[in-house]
């Protein structure tokens, strides 16, 4: 597991040099493929991208950041899978607000019930349904980044 | 005959029903019965009510066999055969009590004869019409209660396409995204050589991944059915686990194989009763990554009751020392497309497949589990009496 764990591409873009740092995203899904999919459309934008493959891994990356300070102690913007191994996306939403109740966090899942959309609201985040057009998210991303 | 008090629970629930109706009377006096009979008494209330008449007519000197002779029989027949069949005899027995009285020359008067005969017609075709009534009640109820159990049934069919609907959705969601993520990606800038060949490769592994997801839906989906033959699980057991050596000692485990002292013979399908083994031994290999050991055992089981019938069962069961089943996960472990596994590693299908399997010969599957010692999946075949 460990092994896909920030295993994304550092995007190196000379975006974003208006704000003198890079845009931090953290992706979370636990199918590769999703990963570099959300890894390639995001690619061209600038950001910063971090993947992880579980709740856990998400949260404790996000802990490492606010705390140690990496990538100037700020996590712009969480894009995760709801049904994830070891800790769910729901759980890992819980975690996060904990450590920062701002971070904008959008969960992209292919089976979101009202149940789910009515928890995922009641923490300040959103849900957007599988098959996501990579333009769309693209969309998303740049208007809660404030781009 | 006895008139019931009005009924001012009926009338608030039911007051238009109440003034539009005709029978007013009849209406309240039918509710007000079927108030207080059920199927289980209305017989029982029918014989003691022929035999308060009889002793009636017994004590009042008037002929018993009247009662004996015709009521009886016609309120039989009423509830039997419906009001018309009722009717018919009432009017039978009717002609046949005057004719009776002709012929035993009783001699009555007119006037009194005429009186007798009326009200012994009316009297029967009120017991006949009260009776249809109440047999009409009787099969409207069982009716609904058919319905109510088909309807149940059906909701639960519901839920088991509802689950399988989320997970579906969630299954093949992920895949399809991946494919009209990369064709985007091939369509909307100028893409590179090497682009395009990881696109179309990520695309053609999804298309696969679909394709297995959707064949074992198939496989989940498929009617009962196959050719089922005497199987010794001793056997089938030795020439399953044969198959799958290699794999288990890949994965650093160790294959154990414990069969009963005697032939264990169920009537089944050889092809499918391997294939939950199989399912099974993997299940249990991957739940040990770090190895370990599983435990193939066959048994006989005597005696279980079913139904007053003592049933006797084939065994055969897997146990691992691996990671176990989290108590909250046990009840879910043969829902569709539940899976602890890795993406790639497990659709969700494999136990629900097996669960569908097992079920389709009269047979359970269980499973037992503690979190960190391991699980025990236990499959029971009727052995069947031939």
């Amino acid at each position: 597991m460990s092994a896909h764990d920030a295993e994304g591409p550092e995007l190196d873009h000379s975006a974003n040099a208006r704000s003198g740092r890079k845009k931090l995203v953290v992706v979370a899904d636990d199918d590769d493929s999703m990963r570099e999919l959300f890894a390639l459309a995001l690619a061209t934008e600038g950001y910063t991208i971090i993947s992880v493959s579980s709740g856990r891994t998400l949260v404790d990356q996000v802990r490492r950041v606010l705390a140690d300070g990496e990538h100037g102690g700020i996590v712009d913007l969480i894009i995760s899978d709801i049904h994830m191994p070891e800790m769910d996306g729901m759980r890992a939403l819980e975690q996060v607000r904990a450590l920062d109740a701002r971070i904008p966090f959008i969960f992209v899942t292919a089976f979101s019930d009202p149940a789910t959309r009515n928890a995922v609201s009641a923490y300040q985040a959103e849900v957007i349904d599988k098959p996501v057009q990579l333009q769309q998210l693209r969309a998303v991303v740049r208007t809660r980044l404030g781009m | 005959m006895f008139v019931p008090s009005p009924l001012p629970r009926e009338r608030e629930t039911r007051p238009a029903r109440q003034a539009r109706s005709p029978g007013v009377l009849g209406e309240r006096i039918v509710s007000w019965i079927r108030r207080r009979l059920t199927p289980k008494n209305v017989v029982p209330i029918t014989l003691v009510w022929t035999l308060i008449a009889m002793v009636g007519d017994y004590t009042t000197n008037v002929d018993v066999r009247f009662t004996l002779v015709y009521f009886f029989p016609i309120v039989l027949g009423a509830w039997f055969r419906g009001g018309a069949w009722g009717s018919c005899l009432a009017a039978l027995a009717t002609a046949g009590s005057l004719l009776t009285d002709h012929m035993t020359e009783v001699s009555l008067p007119t006037g009194i004869v005429i009186w007798n005969t009326a009200g012994v017609l009316a009297m029967m075709l009120v017991a006949v019409w009260t009776i249809d009534r109440l047999k009409r009640f009787v099969d409207a109820e069982e009716r609904e209660r058919h319905l109510a159990v088909e309807q149940l049934r059906h909701a639960g069919r519901l839920t088991i396409i509802g689950k399988l609907a989320a997970g579906v959705a969630h299954e093949l969601g992920t895949p399809l995204n991946v494919i009209a993520g990369h064709a985007e990606l091939l369509a909307m800038t100028e893409p590179s050589p090497a682009r395009i060949t990881g696109s179309t490769q990520t695309i053609l592994q999804q298309t696969t991944r679909m394709t297995v997801i959707i064949r074992q839906l198939l496989d989940f989906g498929r009617k009962q059915g196959g050719e089922r033959v005497r199987v010794n699980l001793n056997t089938l057991a030795t020439t399953a686990t044969k198959m799958l050596e290699t794999m288990v000692s890949k994965a650093e485990c160790e294959l154990e194989i414990v069969l009963a002292s005697s032939p264990v013979e169920v009537e089944a399908n050889a092809r499918e009763i391997e294939q939950v083994l199989t399912n099974l031994i993997i299940n249990a290999v991957q739940a040990m990554p770090k190895g370990g050991k599983v435990q193939v055992r066959t048994a006989l089981e005597y005696a279980t009751e079913v139904q007053g019938r003592s049933v006797s069962y084939g065994c055969l069961s897997v146990t691992d020392d691996g990671v176990g089943i989290a108590e909250a996960d046990l009840a879910r472990v043969f829902d569709p497309f539940f899976t602890t596994k890795e993406v790639g590693v497990g659709t969700g299908l494999g136990l629900s497949v097996s669960y569908g399997i097992v079920s389709d010969h009269g047979g359970h599957i269980d499973v037992q589990s503690k979190p960190g010692h391991g699980s025990t999946f236990t499959v029971r075949l009727p052995r069947g009496e031939r």
